[in-house]
């Protein structure tokens, strides 16, 4: 006869999924408000996930007080790990999705905010993307994923349009051949070792000195097929431009910056302990990988002449930038890849708002895509002001001293030199360089040729306060970077160090 | 290979998952190679619409109501749950408080879905015409 | 003392932000006035400064770290010390006078706010890059200063060639800058810091060729600032900005940061005296090259300028030659006649109705008494009159020249001062003096505003005294600088070349005077003089600017041409066109985008999938072979 499970409370720690619960009220609030009373403005529930998600926010510094004081937080029998990274990826996660929330706040109407379910699945897909981070067990790292990635499917979709439908599509089922390489990994995993805990795995792999290795290397390259389609690494980057052009500028934006931390955190637990371990084979296809993507896509982008589809072109490149900093896998490194990410989230998502601000409703005659670089010609004459802040973002994307990537990009390369990556570091140098070559194009097209006709009546119809605001805040961001970054170093290495990474 | 000492009991049952999966994969290939050959080349009209659960779609008078999937949706939803009821059910004295609270979260969260489901009108057959 | 250090520092920060703020609402006078105000308190902090270090302290603060990691290291400091409180007292006090004469200069214009804060800001990058205890905080001052003085120049953006001024400056002073990032790289990489007190205590152990190399990279990067030949022309130019701006930029600070940056490395300067002697020899050449070009000018503001370049020259001379503290003192002096000299050449501006031509003039003093003897003083300054405050910081560069034996430079120098003074007085005397020719053009002028002139006072009574600051002034800063008196030791010699230097510029201001002080008539090209081959050679400014232009310019333009239609559109655009339409291709099997791509997607992971998975069997089988 089996004793009852006597479960302590206390031992529990609920506290630890204290900011994810948060997310998930608010959406069920959200939810219940609605059904309580119909028809609400939009601008209720832009509030409403706002002061959520600041709660979260709140939740989160405190836990970062927490973890400085005492060191990694365990809770739900070692299902929650709150350790440094889970704590710095949740914030960026919560502070990127304030940014893109007041977008909804568009002076023409879409037809995605009408429905508060936008609102609600947002919140959901938050609360997805914490569970991502905040553990080690891949079990729970699937679930999350999941929660978030259908979340962010039907986001996707509810932007109302044919070419929406087609990305949300396109996304779901390439979304659910990764996730079932994930799981066949998972399941190799958990085949070799006993358990679905990684940290466990790693101990076990090491005391049997890798004997399996054959069964780690495969599982290894379900993983990285998983991971290489969320973090769009060649060549399971297919999907990128194509979703990002179908979904609203906004939301590719914040495609391009919160997944893919959430991604990146996962990677780096999955993949650093092998590195480290000095797993050959992984060593060379992450340097492959990093090498092509980052090479392939930024060659790509050189040939759109869809501005969005050169920014989706241009976020994988930058993805395949930051990966580096896995396969370099020091403490400088992954302190790199939290900077370099901050950073990013602000001048990124201030350049996909640029283009969200101008949003057209039709396309008109001769135009092929939404955003074609002939829109932009000439616009210092027509908008000065918005000109100026697009250049400054591109400026700042393509690594111009003094604004924000700059120093996210000479962190990361500083960092692969002093671990001996000469040569990736020469590359990576050379990437930026080729990069440079398609943001000033754009900056050669607002500042040094004539406007089209047609063109300006779109350039600010879509602008509000918040709009501008949150441009604003990016501008500021990016500009002002250079006295944030010292600071922001010294807390991101403290919290990176302490989580052992 | 007897390199590869895989002492794990799960072993075998990982063997025979690949196997499937490949036999599986063989099969639809075969399959598809054989009807290839073997089918007989009929250029009829209504072999090169859209497939539709039997249905004909182009003899169709009206489409099937997506109303219909979405019951199937809620329908699926909702069995699925029993399936984490069942054994909670048989273990209920074993789990104890702790079973139960757990139990009543989940189920109030499902119950927060139906009452949301039901709201906006999902459970009521709406007719097209 | 820290706070005076903060509030010297920031004030002007602030005034700019503040004026900023207002930039797109119309002219308000209380911005002019909040500014100036402004700048009164970082004077002021100067001032308190100036005291605290003349009691022997220095005031060093580190405001925060900017970036540290591993190797990397950059310190944001300030540094308070006997030289940089020279510069900060020349700057804080010429461009206070030069923010309240703005008042009045740009009452009329529509950018009155915008004008206040370019020139805030461009005091802000002028204080952070005199007052910067590093490098790297003093290129940061340098391209400020760069960025300010092209929005100052291009300031009237609507006229085509003040942007074109205004770009042809910035250009020139980015390939300068790009000499002096060189020098400050080759710096760091052989000292391993920036910081000027670990910089000048290491630099003696480096070898001499880098020291060298040093020396050279960051002299290029003051010719492009202070406007050295061969990268003159700009400044010439940039007299299309207003004329504050002239003043306070392209007289007094800016240009002279070339002659600061060489005497703030004289611990570099030091090691390597045949840089030195060709910095002075530079120096000498272009003190006379802009003085003879001054001669037939007919632009009041241009001929100015090249007064202006050939002062440079002369500290260039005495940098050069070591002596750092004779540099700095007139740089001191020159800053506020040539100041003066400029605001009054605005004045004159105002009343002529922007007219330029000084032969257009004449007999101006009847209406414009304050400003004829300001600008008077002022020529008697720059040239060299004694007791005026030139007389003392210029006769000591050519004592220079004569003890440190450099005859030739010593001649040329001393033939300048001739030149020098025939110039300034060609121009006072055709501007003021003569009949009264402006009015065949029926242009009635009028005497600037009351508050300008006072505004413009404190510049002629420092121009007037400065010299008797020399002793207090040597006692200050040889406590940074090397202390050397030069000394012409026998005092007949001495006395001989005062005297004769004193009498013959007073006899080429005689001439000027004699010749010009009663012209008539306005010169059309016709007469002998203006055919002949030097007049002609000096009033198209040796052809240099017309030589840029056929040398690199026109060049320049043919390569880009050939570039644009070989390079970029053959072989750029063909690689790229080849890219796309081979990615296009893959996508020309799958016509039916929706399915077909989402397919070819699909496959496309599963590739991947697959190329994986038999690198890892590859790699597993390869591993138990060497293992086994």
């Amino acid at each position: 006869m089996l004793e009852p499970i006597h479960v302590a409370l206390g031992s529990l720690n609920i506290a630890t999924l204290a900011p994810m619960l948060i997310a998930i009220v608010g959406a069920l609030s959200i939810l219940i408000i609605d059904l309580a009373k119909g028809g609400l403005h939009k601008s209720l529930y832009v509030m409403i996930a706002l002061l959520f998600l600041l709660l979260d926010l709140g939740a989160l510094v405190d836990f970062g007080g927490v973890f400085l004081k005492n060191g990694t937080i365990l809770g739900f029998f070692d299902v929650m790990l709150m350790d440094g990274i889970a704590i710095l990826s949740q914030i960026i996660i919560v502070v990127g999705s304030m940014l893109f929330i007041p977008l909804a706040l568009t002076s023409k109407r879409f037809h995605e905010y009408d429905y508060p379910e936008y609102f609600a699945l947002f919140m959901f897909m938050i609360a997805g993307f914490q569970f991502m981070v905040a553990t080690d067990n891949l079990i729970m790292i699937f679930i999350g994923l999941e929660t978030a990635s259908l979340a962010l499917y039907t986001l996707i979709a509810l932007h109302n349009r044919s070419k929406s439908f087609e990305a949300a599509v396109k996304y779901f089922t390439m979304g659910a051949l990764a996730a079932g390489f994930y799981a066949f990994g998972s399941m190799i995993l958990y085949a070799i070792s006993g358990s679905v805990e990684i940290n466990q795995i790693a101990t076990i792999m090491a005391e049997d000195h890798y004997r399996n290795i054959g069964y780690v290397l495969l599982s290894m390259a379900f993983m990285i097929a998983a991971f290489g389609f969320k973090l769009s690494m060649v060549p399971f980057h297919t999907w990128t431009p194509d979703v990002y052009e179908g979904s609203s500028a906004a939301l590719a934006g914040y495609m391009s910056i919160v997944p893919k931390i959430a991604a990146f955190v996962v990677a780096m637990r999955l993949f650093e302990f092998l590195v480290h371990s000095g797993v050959a084979w992984l060593q060379v296809i992450l340097y492959i990988g990093v090498v092509v993507t980052m090479t392939a896509s930024n060659i790509w982008a050189l040939v759109q002449s869809d501005v969005k589809r050169m920014l989706a072109y241009s976020s994988i490149s930058h993805a395949g930038f930051v990966m580096a900093a896995i396969l370099i896998g020091t403490t400088q490194s992954n302190t790199g890849l939290f900077l370099y990410w901050a950073l990013f989230s602000f001048t990124n998502l201030g350049a996909f708002t640029m283009l969200w601000v101008n949003r057209q409703k039709n396309l008109i005659a001769g135009q092929s895509s939404d955003h074609p670089y002939e829109k932009f010609s000439g616009m210092v004459k027509t908008m000065p002001m918005a000109a100026v802040m697009m250049g400054l973002f591109m400026l700042s994307l393509a690594g111009i001293p003094p604004f924000g990537l700059f120093w996210g990009k000479m962190y990361l390369i500083g960092s692969a030199v002093s671990s001996g990556y000469t040569v990736l570091a020469l590359i990576m140098a050379l990437n930026s360089a080729i990069a440079g070559y398609y943001y000033l194009k754009l900056i050669v097209f607002m500042f040094m040729k004539e406007p089209i006709v047609g063109y300006d009546q779109y350039y600010f119809m879509n602008a509000s306060l918040s709009l501008k605001t949150i441009i604003g805040i990016a501008a500021v961001g990016t500009i002002f970077a250079v006295f944030a970054v010292n600071p922001l170093l010294k807390v991101i290495t403290l919290f990176v160090y302490n989580s052992g990474y | 290979m007897e390199h590869y000492n895989v002492a794990n009991p799960y072993f075998g049952v990982f063997v025979l998952f690949v196997l499937t999966f490949g036999a599986f994969y063989a099969t639809t290939v075969i399959a598809r190679l054989a009807s290839r050959a073997l089918a007989a080349k009929d250029t009829e009209k209504i072999k090169l619409t859209v497939y539709e659960c039997g249905p004909e779609v182009t003899k169709q008078p009206n489409r099937i109501s997506t109303q219909f999937y979405l019951f199937a949706l809620l329908f699926l939803l909702f069995d699925v749950e029993i399936v984490f009821m069942f054994p909670w059910a048989i273990d209920f004295k074993l789990l104890g408080w702790f079973g139960f609270a757990e139990m009543m979260m989940f189920i109030l969260l499902l119950a927060i879905g139906f009452v949301y489901a039901w709201k906006k009108g999902a459970l009521e057959w709406h007719n097209i015409k | 003392m820290e706070l005076y250090l903060y509030i010297a520092l920031f004030a002007p920060l602030v005034g700019s932000l503040y004026s900023a703020l207002f930039s797109g609402s119309p002219k308000s006078q209380q911005v002019g006035i909040v500014a100036s105000g402004l700048l009164f308190t970082s004077f002021l902090s100067s001032a308190i400064l100036l005291t605290y270090v003349m009691s022997g302290h220095t005031v060093h603060v580190e405001m925060m770290t900017w970036m540290a990691t591993g190797d990397l290291y950059i310190p944001f400091g300030f540094v308070v010390d006997q030289v940089s409180v020279v510069m900060m007292m020349v700057v804080t006090i010429v461009s206070t006078v030069v923010h309240v004469y703005s008042i009045g200069y740009m009452d009329h214009d529509k950018g009155f706010n915008r004008f206040f804060a370019w020139l805030s800001a461009f005091v802000f990058s002028m204080m952070v890059l005199v007052m910067s205890d590093n490098f790297a905080g003093l290129f940061i001052g340098w391209e400020g200063v760069g960025l300010c003085s092209w929005g100052l120049i291009g300031f009237w953006y609507h006229k085509e060639s003040a942007t074109w001024a205004a770009n042809e400056a910035f250009i020139m002073n980015r390939i300068a800058d790009l000499g002096m990032l060189i020098g400050i790289f080759l710096i760091y990489w052989n000292v391993g810091s920036l910081q000027y007190d670990v910089v000048f205590a290491e630099i003696g152990n480096l070898q001499p060729v880098i020291i060298t190399w040093i020396g050279i990279f960051l002299f290029i990067g003051a010719m492009g600032k202070s406007a050295q030949f061969p990268l003159h022309t700009w400044l010439a130019d940039a007299m299309e900005g207003p004329t504050p701006v002239s003043a306070l930029i392209h007289a007094a600070t800016m240009v002279t940061a070339g002659v600061y940056l060489v005497v703030r490395s004289n611990a570099i300067y030091d090691l390597i005296p045949n840089v030195g002697i060709f910095i002075a020899s530079l120096g000498a050449f272009v003190a006379l090259f802009a003085a003879s070009m001054a001669l037939v000018n007919r632009d009041m503001k241009r001929i100015i300028a090249y007064s202006t370049l050939s002062q440079l020259g002369y500290m260039f001379v005495a940098a050069g030659l070591g002596a750092y503290w004779v540099a700095l003192f007139h740089l001191m002096a020159h800053a506020f006649f040539k100041a003066l000299l400029f605001l009054g050449a605005g004045n004159v501006m105002h009343a002529m109705h922007d007219e330029l031509d000084p032969f257009k003039m004449g007999g101006l003093r009847k209406v414009m008494k304050g400003t004829f003897v300001m600008m008077t003083l002022a020529s008697v300054a720059l040239a060299g009159i004694y007791p005026f405050a030139g007389f003392f910081s210029k006769d000591l560069i050519l004592e220079v020249g004569f003890v440190e034996h450099h005859y030739v430079i010593y001649t040329v120098l001393l033939l300048t001062a001739g030149l020098t003074a025939f110039y300034s007085f060609r121009l006072v005397a055709l501007i003021f003096h003569g009949e009264e020719r402006y009015k065949l053009f029926g242009i009635h002028p009028h005497e600037a505003y009351k508050f300008m002139l006072v505004a413009m006072s404190p510049l002629l009574v420092l121009a007037i005294i400065a010299g008797s600051f020399k002793m207090t002034y040597f006692q200050l800063v040889m406590n940074l600088l090397p202390a050397t008196q030069y000394h012409v030791h026998d005092q007949t010699t001495y006395w001989i070349m005062t005297i004769g230097t004193q009498l013959f510029v007073i006899a080429a201001i005689l001439f000027a005077y004699k010749k010009y002080a009663n012209w008539s008539n306005v010169p059309d090209g016709s007469s002998a003089m203006e055919r002949s081959f030097f007049y002609k050679l000096l009033w198209n400014q040796y052809y240099i600017p017309k030589m840029y232009e056929e040398i690199f310019a026109k060049p320049y333009a043919e390569l880009s041409r050939i570039a644009w239609k070989q390079i970029d559109l053959k072989i750029v655009d063909a690689t790229v066109d080849a890219i796309a339409n081979g990615i296009y291709k893959t996508g020309e099997n799958t016509r039916d985008i929706q399915n077909g791509n989402l397919s070819t997607m699909l496959r496309w992971m599963v590739v991947g999938l697959v190329v994986l998975s038999i690198l890892a069997v590859a790699f597993t089988v390869g591993y138990n072979a060497v293992g086994a």
